[in-house]
């Protein structure tokens, strides 16, 4: 097994290694009975025709995860060891932590969308300790899946950490929605693998919010390998005090009219870190492949610090790719114009900072969805969106 | 209601307002007219508290308090209201939103409970109607790729919804069709009242026969330099600002 990456590699030169380094990533401890049960208060209601399944630590919490066709939790040698990367070819620390996950994770929950089928899936990563949540999903040909993600810990833990593998195959036609809303509580470090395959016409939506916490680190892995695939990949964050992000995002193009469509926008506020590397891959032969990448920065405090890398790596010669990325800061004669409408300084920022992700917000595909995102960030940008949902 | 004087603001380092003097009473209408660059917007954006805008000199008075004191959103809960020149787009901020959320700043600070739901878009809807926008711009946002005439409207609707005490509106006549300019005219006559007083920059005459100013004022070179009635707008439209200029030299 390869080494705890270090700032020097390529891909890792932003992550809070420091803090990870101190982590015992050890086997977890099957949480307790009272941390469930407390968790499981804080769960909202279950909407109508949803499926929830809840994991602690990486375990199945069984008592609030009502049982689901397709979903299984399976902890035998054979289940953990089908997960494995589906991608192109990297540097080995960038599969450290999913082989951690894999020597430790206590099961893998394994979400089936047979062909044709369609499931809507609540998705919570809970967080007592430490854990290795590993998840693995197959959609089947034409399968429709709407996976909403949500992170939820122990209220005032000491110490959390997470170590999530995610691993997706979309057969041809599949179409996945995947939403992912990641609010950290204080202590908490989050590191996590995702791998996604693409078949052949494979749409994906992945629309992805992530803040607070202490750090995470996010390494993606994708591939398109049936052809004419779609995928967006819309990421906000937000980082206060002395929070650090960093993603890192390796989008593989294998075959032919593949498309990638990739937003990122990151507020960073106070001391925070973000850093976003967008690495786009189009291999050699391929035809018609189009990549978009728009990576914007807002520098919302004094000493924060963000970081965009858009990398285009091609070894085609029919490809049509647009890439940007901007940093700046809020906009004076925005702000202006709405104190003089007499709106109060913070709410003014709040109400920019919300503009500025609401690129991201907007491309959630269900409205459902978007409405439940605006409102969990309403908590983040106060004052922003309150009336939102009311005047919409 | 506003009693300016010997006002000196610098901008980027220099003195563009110096000294000017403006006594404006509750009900008036004002208009103000003046080559480019001497300094209307200046003095918009100074009443306004915009930063940058620095004042080294001289006091503003509004409703007997000290305007100069308070903060920008402070100053429009209080009832002034600025139009802008060029209004600026706020992609991501729903335009509807905007006027909820500064409407109810206003009231907040007047210790009133936030507008309900349904009278803020009765009254919205009204105020649409009185401006002649459609409906799809409330969704859209602030200003967002709304056309130069676009624009103008819906400063006016903003301050219809939020009827200000002090409304300075910055050539909000400029880059209007001839329809447009009497909806907007139209728009800022149903603010009139004899509780209110509006301050108008603009540079053509043409705007004053749609709203009747009590007086019109030359500022130039960063003061007033004459003041007269509505015949001054006149004789400026047809005589241009040098002797005007020359005669206050
Ligand atoms: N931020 C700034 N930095 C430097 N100079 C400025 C700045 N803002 C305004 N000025 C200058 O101040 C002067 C007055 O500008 P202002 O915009 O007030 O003119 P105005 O009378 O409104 O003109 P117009 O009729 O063209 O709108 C101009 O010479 C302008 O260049
Ligand atoms: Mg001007």
């Amino acid at each position: 097994m390869s080494a705890l990456p270090s700032n020097r590699d390529e891909n890792w030169k932003y992550a809070n290694l420091r803090a990870l380094a101190r982590v015992r990533f050890g086997d977890t401890a099957v949480p307790s009975a009272q941390d469930v049960s407390t968790l499981a208060e804080t769960l909202p209601d279950l909407p109508q025709g949803n499926a929830r399944v809840v994991l602690v630590d990486g375990h199945l919490a069984a008592g609030v995860s009502p049982p689901t066709r397709g979903v299984h939790f399976g902890s035998t040698p054979q289940d953990i060891a089908t997960l494995e990367s589906s991608s192109g070819s990297g540097p080995a620390a960038d599969r450290y932590f999913a082989m951690l996950n894999q020597r430790h994770a206590p099961g893998t929950l394994s979400i089936e969308v047979p062909s044709g089928a369609e499931l809507d899936l609540e998705l919570w990563l809970a967080a007592t300790r430490v854990g290795h949540p590993s998840v693995r999903i197959r959609l089947g040909e034409g399968a429709r899946l709407r996976l909403a993600e949500r992170v939820v810990a122990t209220p005032a833990a000491a110490a959390l950490a997470s170590n999530l593998h995610l691993a997706i195959d979309c057969e041809a036609n599949a179409r996945l929605e995947l939403t992912r809303v990641q609010m950290f509580t204080a202590a908490h470090q989050h590191i996590e693998t995702l791998d996604l395959r693409l078949g052949k016409a494979a749409e994906c939506y992945l629309t992805q919010i992530t803040s607070g916490g202490h750090s995470s680190r996010s390494s993606s892995f994708v591939t398109h390998s049936g052809g004419a695939s779609r995928l967006h990949w819309n990421v906000a964050m937000l980082a206060r005090q002395t929070q650090v992000h960093d993603v890192y995002v390796r989008i593989a193009h294998d075959a032919n009219e593949a498309h990638t469509v990739q937003r990122f926008r990151g507020i960073g506020m106070e001391r925070s870190r973000l850093a976003f590397n967008g690495h786009m891959q189009v291999a050699a032969g391929t035809r018609d492949v189009r990549t978009e990448q728009s990576l914007k920065g807002l520098l919302a405090g004094g000493e924060a610090e963000i970081d965009l890398r858009p990398q285009l790596e091609i070894h085609a010669d029919a490809v049509q790719a647009a890439h940007g990325a901007t940093l700046g800061k809020l906009d004076a004669d925005m702000l202006f114009y709405l104190l003089s409408r007499g709106i109060p300084p913070a709410q003014a920022e709040s109400l920019l900072k919300w503009a500025f992700i609401s690129d991201v917000l907007r491309h959630v595909p269900t409205q459902a969805v978007r409405r439940q995102v605006e409102v969990l960030l309403a908590d983040l940008l106060p004052g922003s969106a309150s009336a939102r949902a009311e005047v919409a | 209601m506003l009693e300016i004087k010997d006002l000196r603001t610098r901008v980027g380092g220099r003195e563009v307002l110096g000294g000017l003097n403006l006594t404006v009473n509750k009900g008036e209408v004002h208009a103000i007219m003046g080559p480019n660059g001497s300094g209307k917007s200046t003095l918009a954006y100074t009443l306004a508290g915009r930063p940058g805008y620095d004042v080294t000199g001289g006091t503003v008075t509004y409703r007997g308090n000290d305007l100069l004191a308070l903060a920008p959103e402070e100053r429009a809960q209080e009832g002034v209201f600025l139009g802008f020149q060029y209004p600026v787009e706020i992609p991501g901020v729903n335009n509807v939103y905007l006027l909820k959320a500064a409407l109810n700043a206003a009231r907040k600070h007047r210790g009133l409970p936030e507008v309900d739901a349904f009278e803020f878009l009765t009254l919205v809807r009204e105020k649409m109607k009185v401006m002649q926008m459609d409906e799809a711009f409330l969704s859209r946002g602030v200003n967002e790729g709304f056309s130069g005439g676009e624009k103008k409207r819906n400063e006016i609707l903003q301050m219809l919804v939020l009827e200000p005490s002090l409304a300075l509106l910055d050539e909000t006549d400029s880059g209007l069709d001839i329809d447009a300019l009497k909806v907007v005219a139209n728009g800022v006559n149903t603010l009139r009242s004899p509780e209110r007083s509006i301050v108008l920059v603009t540079h053509y005459q043409r705007l004053l026969d749609y709203i009747k100013p009590d007086y019109v004022h030359v500022l130039a070179r960063g003061r007033i330099i004459k003041s007269g009635g509505p015949d001054l707008a006149r004789e400026l439209e047809a005589r241009g600002y040098d002797w005007v200029i020359a005669e206050a030299a």
